[in-house]
């Protein structure tokens, strides 16, 4: 017949390209919505569908290339595959046949592209699948419990290589007998793959090493805590590198930080100073506060000749938006637009499969962005990147940054379920489920679930700095390299009825406490396990001391060198700590009820349109977010801990070396003691300047105008 | 064949662009094919034997009105914002024309028919100024014909003095489009723009009428019959009888006060060395006063301008420097304080008063503009006018009026925007010897050639007219220019665009904003020219032009100027106070208000500036990085492009600037809050306030109907009106406002009293003391006592620098102060905000 011809390729690609564009349009109508990490808030959807309209637009036109090109793609390859059948079996020649045929190939290829992601990262389909329920909830649940990614991956390469035998065949059989053409193409191909494997070869090939150090590598993890560490002890294995980076340096068994937020935290780490003193008190600060002359570590070893860079993924958006003196940021940005357009690859479940991997996340830098595709791997390989470029270099410091151990806690396959319960079908099955305005029904296996979803999420972090450790080696660095592991704050997780995250409160010693381990190759240390308490801010003048250089003056911060060689046993550091802004302004934490009130974060904060779409707190909102701040201060056995409240100032008390869980408010019974740690916080926070204490309470100076 | 192609398709092109370009010149620089010779139409109109004002009938009860439909048609009127009555404004605010020419003058409402006679008695050598029209733009049914008739009655029977028939106005082919009036008026025949059409001026000769005794009657009648019960609205503008002054008394000194937008001392010829950009200002201050340090009160023209022409500082008037719209209540607490203008000293001593060239901010009917007492305004309201444009305005003005005494404010507006220069003056800029290259800068220049020769147009119109041997000329500049590059940056202001400095004003405070040039032509015919170096704020020109030229004003007006903060520098002018100038020693330091909130003193050596909140965040041209920049001094002495901040190596000089600003900054009041957060209930209370002031104001509910009246109290036994009582049913959160501190107060709601526990202090509203060092205390006899000083707490903390953010609050009564500008800029400037406080201030009679 006329039409039983071979189908051509062009015919395929635009099949192809027809099919993902129905997948495009399928996404886009059927996920169609605004949310921030599965909130979703009409205001934000308001401001979105007003601010965000064309920059989202112009975004998903580049999401329908990717569909378009990935949709060609299958195309071409379904075709080759289709034309190889066709030559081998020359009765299915026919035209309906072969486009059957053909279509067929590119859904079962996607089919188990799809599968494939849904195994390897459920997070990002939750929303859309196993949230659902019904159908699409048991698929998951299938695919990622009874069939694994093993098998999946065998079927997608058995068919890619039974497509590709068929292509050879029939390709071998309809040249015969072009011979000028075929070597002359053979010439061109020979000629390409020469030129690749040349560039390629400069590509990789290891620069000389020039490095002399002392470098230092940050590895900061968010919300670890020590107790679910390994190396701290904890019961499962979750840790087997930083026990053996903690048994060659070492650990400090009471770390605390200032503020158990991301950005104050490592503004505080690298600065040395508190969050009032150096101003960023929310994750959210004003461009003024970011864009102040601060005197951090990156700066200073920056300006003493050190190659200094942040390497991070989501919850490391803070380094781009603060100029702490790193030269190098290799972390998403977060603005209002990103937000938007972050959605707007979110909803395209059929576009992600294809994207979740290193060279997705190149194409599509917004994917490191993604609280569900937080895999420590993809850190690894960027850090490892970095690593490689700076055998070159004289001497390095470098942060680390690994989000998979933020809430929602979604570690990618095997970790989700290396801990989980078999059976457990509940909301947290490949993450925490994140729903922080609606009142929560824990049951106790949802907590073993959610303990399990973090414990895999520090196991997956674990293996990356593993891989980081054993990448110093191969690089010649680890001789050279102070390493540093700590966690930007810890967590709560329901214990003692303290609720779930960080931040909120002080009360307990959850949030607060960090794992911290020091390890410097060049020195042995007297002591291994530091048991008195140091401070976050501490860890500035400390690094500085290691590598031999002077700290500014004037900081609140102490080295502790002394403590790691055993000259100073006994230390007692007062150790002081703010919650950040609450996000929502309702809830069922009893710091919900027992604050000064305020909206929640979509009318305390706006975005500068006019400044890269930073979203920032708004100036008149400051005063009193400030002001609604709980404040703590730890000195001696005692823990004094102030929450302003609307009718009245109440006051906490603990004492730690009875009640380390900070289960017993003594306030009451020890007016004295209360009294001392009164006065201490309060001459402690009258150094800000501008505040005052007025009536019982911290508040701030109206400006002359 | 290609190749032809090719060739013919570039010649399309060229010919393209050739047409673009000999558009963009045509339509952008119009003034290129404008012609028009200003003695041409300035004529041969001899000033005339001078003039004295004999009568002002406005202000005279008429001996007979009638005018059925006055009341209509005013109402009309006003819908149509024609016309203004509102009361507390002064007179001059009552009529505005729309349209090309802005005449605010003073006008009788008489629609036809009406009729409405003035008794006098006619002086020798008098004649019968008015203007009579019918505006134009109204609704169908007041577009008939009115016939306007003036006539002469007495014992002797009736004359006709004046008739003249307004016709019904058809809109010829041009006028019928905005858009096609623009392009006709614009670019193809400026010189028939029709200058005030709706608004005739007339003049009748009562010389013939001399020593006789009777009454002027003004008669409108429609030109055509109307049906019963229309009527045609028709005005008559301010008649005056003007007369020969006798001989023997020598003509007053007139004025004209010159002031060219945007220019700082460092572009303009005396004070530079900058050949070619304003000789003929060089040549005029070669005879004249020159003041080296004169400082403007305010960076922008709304800031500075009214500072000039009331004598007081910008935030003295109870105006807050952000407010570039004036809410209808900041405007009428303005007027109820009754400054004395500039304008209004010289109409009182029956001068002439006009403006001449665009300054908005002194258009009362505008929502940036406050009535300065004017009579006469033309604000050239064009889309494009040049310099020259303003000056031959002026003259048909001076051609019409300069037998009478004048004030005439002539304001070249055309170096503020970035409009396209006259061709020949871009020219001229481009040969000025000047380092600055820059493109903008040239542009700008060009319009100070502009300028400078219209100036000089001016000068020989007046000699033409014979004015110039009693006419002193002042020349000056409502504000300077952010020129040069090393100030240029951006202010980041939360939620808005930056504001950029360059070629800008009201966003940097450096001495090019403020320092500004003042050459006065004193003593009048003088060929010698002076320098003064003396600092001299622009506030000092009031009293100063009064001092010199209407020392025999009357003596209510001087107490009303006592009030003012200029002080007379005529001692520096007049030779013959050689002795009283040698005490003069200038201001000492001169206070300056900017657009952006920020504030400035200058000494006439250090100048040191302070950026408001919310407007000190700075953002440097091809810099990533915000600086937080809240002050700064520089030495001009040593330094005057202020390139180096002295506020780090000179903490001392920064300290006393520091002080010297606070003695400086004018008193605001503070505003105290008590706010009552309770949905419903039946409120009572009592109050008792300190301190003498205005009465309080009570917070309305968002429709406007009042929510709480305060009235005397029945037991005032004191009776010095501090003891107040209030009760009303709440319908939701509302309270008073006070500008008087409060000694102590009591309020029940629901017939309980209320106690210390829901008292709220301060802008967070907390309990700021729970025992009594604060002044709260529960009182078994009296109930909640507030009192107003908080001795244990600092001030500050009861003080809101905005309006206080709060949600979800409890109930209860919450008590913070604010000041008073904060107030107001937050409440009015933002429609959003406070729906409730937007109708405060009844009380005060702020607003009808």
């Amino acid at each position: 017949m006329k039409n039983d011809r071979p189908i051509k390729y062009s015919l395929g690609a635009l099949i192809g390209a027809l099919i993902y564009i129905i997948l495009f349009a399928y996404c886009l109508a059927a996920h169609f919505g605004f949310s921030v990490m599965g909130v979703t808030d009409p205001e934000l959807s308001r401001l979105a569908q007003v601010y965000l309209l064309k920059p989202v637009i112009l975004f998903e036109l580049r999401v329908l290339a990717a569909y378009l090109a990935i949709g060609a793609g299958a195309g071409l390859i379904a075709a080759a595959m289709t034309r190889g059948i066709a030559h081998l079996f020359p009765r299915l020649m026919s035209r309906p046949l072969q486009l059957m045929k053909l279509i067929g190939i590119i859904l079962v290829l996607h089919v188990l592209v799809f599968a494939r992601a849904v195994v390897l990262y459920p997070q990002l389909f939750t929303e859309f699948m196993y949230e659902k329920g019904g159908f699409w909830k048991q698929l998951q649940i299938f695919l990622t419990d009874r069939v694994g990614l093993a098998p999946l991956d065998a079927a997608l390469v058995l068919v890619l290589a039974a497509g590709f035998a068929l292509w050879a065949a029939a390709v071998a059989s309809s040249w015969k007998g072009q011979g000028v053409l075929r070597r002359r193409l053979g010439i061109a191909a020979s000629t390409a793959a020469a030129a690749f494997i040349f560039g390629a070869l400069l590509w990789w090939w290891p620069a000389p090493i020039t490095n002399h150090g002392p470098n230092l590598i940050i590895i900061g993890a968010d919300s670890i805590r020590p107790d679910h560490l390994s190396a701290y002890g904890y019961g499962r294995d979750t840790s087997p590198a930083l026990k053996e980076l903690a048994d060659a340096g070492v650990r400090f068994d009471q770390a605390y930080v200032q503020l158990p937020r991301t950005f104050p935290s490592w503004v505080s780490l690298l600065t040395g100073e508190y969050p009032f003193s150096h101003g960023i008190t929310t994750m959210f600060p004003s461009v003024a506060d970011r864009q102040k002359e601060f005197h951090a570590l990156p700066g200073i070893l920056r300006d003493r000749g050190w190659t200094t860079t942040a390497v991070a993924d989501y919850a490391g958006d803070i380094f781009p938006r603060i100029d702490l003196g790193f030269q190098y940021v290799d972390a998403p940005d977060f603005n209002f637009r990103t937000l938007g357009t972050m959605r707007g690859l979110e909803i395209h479940t059929h576009l992600l499969p294809y994207l979740a991997n290193p060279w997705g996340r190149e194409l599509f830098p917004i994917l490191k962005e993604f609280a569900s595709l937080g895999n420590p791997a993809f850190v690894e390989r960027d850090v490892k990147k970095w690593l490689r470029r700076f055998r070159g270099r004289d001497r390095f410091m470098m942060a680390v940054f690994f989000s998979a151990t933020h809430f929602p806690y979604s570690p990618p396959w095997p970790y989700y379920h290396r801990y989980a319960e078999p059976g457990y079908q509940g909301l947290s099955k490949y993450s925490k489920f994140n729903r922080i305005n609606v009142e929560e029904n824990i049951t106790d296996d949802d907590l073993r679930q959610i303990n399990a979803v973090f414990d895999g999420a520090i196991r997956a972090t674990d293996d990356a700095v593993a891989g980081i450790m054993e990448a110093l080696r191969d690089d010649g660095l680890a001789d050279n390299t102070i390493v540093v592991f700590l966690t930007d704050h810890g967590e709560n997780l329901y214990e003692n009825g303290n609720g779930m995250g960080h931040g909120d409160h002080l009360r307990g010693p959850c949030s607060l406490r960090i794992p911290l381990i020091i390890h410097d190759p060049r020195q042995r240390f007297a002591v291994k396990a530091v048991a008195e308490r140091v401070r976050e801010i501490d860890l500035m003048p400390t690094l500085l001391d290691l590598v031999g250089l002077p700290a500014p003056a004037g900081l609140p911060a102490v080295s502790l060198r002394p403590l790691m060689e055993g000259k100073a046993r006994g230390l007692d550091l007062p150790v002081y700590a703010e919650t950040g802004l609450w996000f929502v302004h309702d809830g069922p934490g009893f710091f919900q009820k027992e604050r000064i009130r305020y909206p929640d974060v979509t009318g305390i904060c706006w975005f500068e349109d006019f400044y890269n779409n930073e979203i920032v707190r708004r100036e008149e909102w400051e005063g009193l977010t400030e002001l609604a701040k709980h404040r703590a201060l730890i000195e001696g056995d005692y823990k004094v801990i102030y929450v302003p409240l609307p009718d009245r100032v109440k006051w906490e008390l603990y004492d730690l070396s009875s009640d380390p869980e900070e289960r017993h408010d003594l306030a009451a019974e020890r007016p004295a003691e209360l009294e001392r740690m009164k006065q201490d916080l309060f001459k402690l926070l009258l150094t800000r300047p501008g505040w005052t204490v007025a009536g019982g309470y911290y508040v701030p100076v109206a400006e002359e105008r | 064949m290609r190749k032809r192609k090719v060739k013919r398709l570039a010649l399309i092109i060229l010919a393209a662009a050739a047409v673009v370009a000999l558009v963009d010149f045509g339509f952008g620089y119009p003034m290129a094919f404008r012609a028009g010779n200003w003695r041409e139409r300035l004529g041969q109109a001899p000033a005339g034997k001078p003039l004295y004002l004999a009568a002002k009938l406005i202000e005279r009860t008429p001996a007979v009105k009638t005018s059925p439909f006055e009341e209509q048609a005013a109402a009309a009127l006003e819908a149509d914002n024609v016309f203004n009555r509102n009361s507390p404004f002064p007179p001059s605010a009552v009529l505005g024309l729309k349209h090309y020419r802005l005449m605010d003058r003073q006008a009788l409402v008489a629609p036809a028919p009406s009729a409405i006679a003035y008794p006098l008695t006619i002086p020798p050598g008098a004649r019968l100024e008015f203007g009579y029209g019918k505006p134009r733009f109204l609704g169908e049914r007041r577009q008939g014909g009115v016939k306007f008739i003036v006539e002469w009655r007495d014992a002797a029977g009736a004359k006709m003095l004046f008739e003249d028939t307004v016709e019904k106005y058809r809109p010829g082919f041009w006028d019928r489009s905005k858009q096609r009036e623009r392009i006709w008026y614009r670019y193809l025949h400026p010189a028939l723009m029709r200058w005030g059409d709706a608004y005739r001026d007339a003049s009748v000769d009562l010389s013939s009428l001399a020593g006789r005794q009777g009454e002027l009657w003004f008669i409108a009648e429609p030109a055509e019959k109307t049906a019963d019960g229309k009527f045609t609205a028709a005005l008559w503008g301010n008649p005056e009888v003007w007369a020969e002054r006798p001989a023997a008394e020598p003509a007053p000194l007139n004025v004209v006060l010159f002031m060219i937008e945007a220019t700082p001392t460092t572009v303009v010829e005396p004070y530079t060395e900058n050949p070619a950009v304003t000789p003929h200002l060089r040549k005029f201050a070669e005879r004249s006063v020159v003041f080296d340090k004169f400082f403007t009160a305010g960076d922008s023209t709304q800031l500075s301008t009214f500072c000039y022409f009331t004598g007081m500082n910008y935030r003295a008037m109870g105006l807050p420097n952000e407010m570039y719209f004036l809410a209808p209540m900041v405007k009428a607490r303005f007027y109820r304080q009754n400054y004395a203008t500039l304008a209004e000293a010289f109409s009182r001593s029956g001068y002439q008063t006009a403006q001449i060239g665009s300054n908005l901010f002194f258009l009362p009917q505008r929502e940036i503009g406050l009535d300065m007492g004017f009579a006469e305004l033309d604000a050239m309201n064009r889309d494009y006018y040049t310099s020259e444009d303003t000056t031959l305005a002026a003259m048909e003005w001076l051609r019409a009026n300069g037998s009478k005494p004048f004030f005439l404010y002539i304001h070249y507006d055309a170096p503020h925007d970035e409009t396209k220069p006259v061709l020949e003056d871009l020219v001229r800029a481009l040969a000025a010897h000047t380092d600055d290259t820059r493109w903008r800068m040239r542009k700008y220049l060009a319009q100070e050639v502009s300028a400078d020769r219209a100036f000089a147009h001016m000068l020989e119109a007046l000699d033409v007219l014979g004015l110039s041997g009693r006419t002193l000329v002042i020349v000056t500049a409502d504000h300077g220019n952010c020129l040069d590059p090393a100030h240029d940056f951006a202010v980041l202001r939360a939620d808005r665009r930056p504001w950029w400095t360059p070629f800008q004003h009201g966003r940097s405070m450096n001495a090019e904003d403020t320092l500004v040039p003042l050459i006065i032509g004193w003593p009048i015919g003088s060929d010698v020219g002076r320098r003064v170096t003396q600092p001299i704020a622009s506030i000092d020109l009031f009293p100063t032009l009064v001092d010199l030229v209407l020392p025999k004003i009357d003596a209510d007006f001087k107490e009303r100027m006592r009030t003012m903060d200029g002080k007379s520098f005529a001692a520096l002018l007049d030779p013959d106070r050689a002795a009283e100038a040698q005490k003069f020693t200038g201001r000492g330091r001169i206070y300056s208000v900017s657009a952006g909130g920020e504030s400035l003193i200058a000494d006439g050596r250090y100048h040191y500036f302070r950026r408001a909140p919310g407007f000190d965040k700075l953002l440097y041209p091809g810099a990533s990085r915000l600086v937080v920049k809240k002050d700064g001094v520089f030495d001009l002495a040593t330094d005057p492009r202020e390139l180096h901040d002295l506020s780090a190596s000179r903490p001392d000089l920064l300290a006393a600037m520091r002080e010297a600003i606070k003695a400086a900054r004018p008193h605001d009041a503070t505003l105290r809050f008590i706010y009552l957060n309770y949905d419903q209930g039946r409120v009572r209370g009592r109050i008792k306030l300190g301190g003498t002031g205005p009465l309080t104001m009570a917070m309305t509910y968002p429709d406007g109907r009042p929510a709480i009246t305060l009235s005397p109290a029945a037991g005032d036994t004191a009776g010095n009106g501090s003891l107040y009582e209030f009760s009303a049913d709440l319908e939701g959160p509302t309270g008073l406002i006070l500008d008087r501190p409060v000694e102590w107060m009591i309020i029940e709601l629901g017939g309980k009293r209320v106690t210390t526990d829901q008292a709220r202090l301060g802008p967070f509203g907390l309990p700021l003391e729970q025992s009594s060092p604060c002044g709260l205390s529960d009182q078994a006899s009296s109930g909640l006592i507030l009192l107003e000083s908080c001795a244990a707490l600092p001030e500050s903390v009861l003080i809101a620098p905005h309006h206080p953010m709060r949600f979800m609050d409890e109930p209860g009564v919450y008590f913070y102060q604010m000041k008073f500008a904060d107030f107001i800029e937050e409440s009015f400037s933002d429609e959003k905000l406070s729906p409730a406080v937007k109708s405060v201030l009844k009380q005060w009679g702020y607003i009808e």
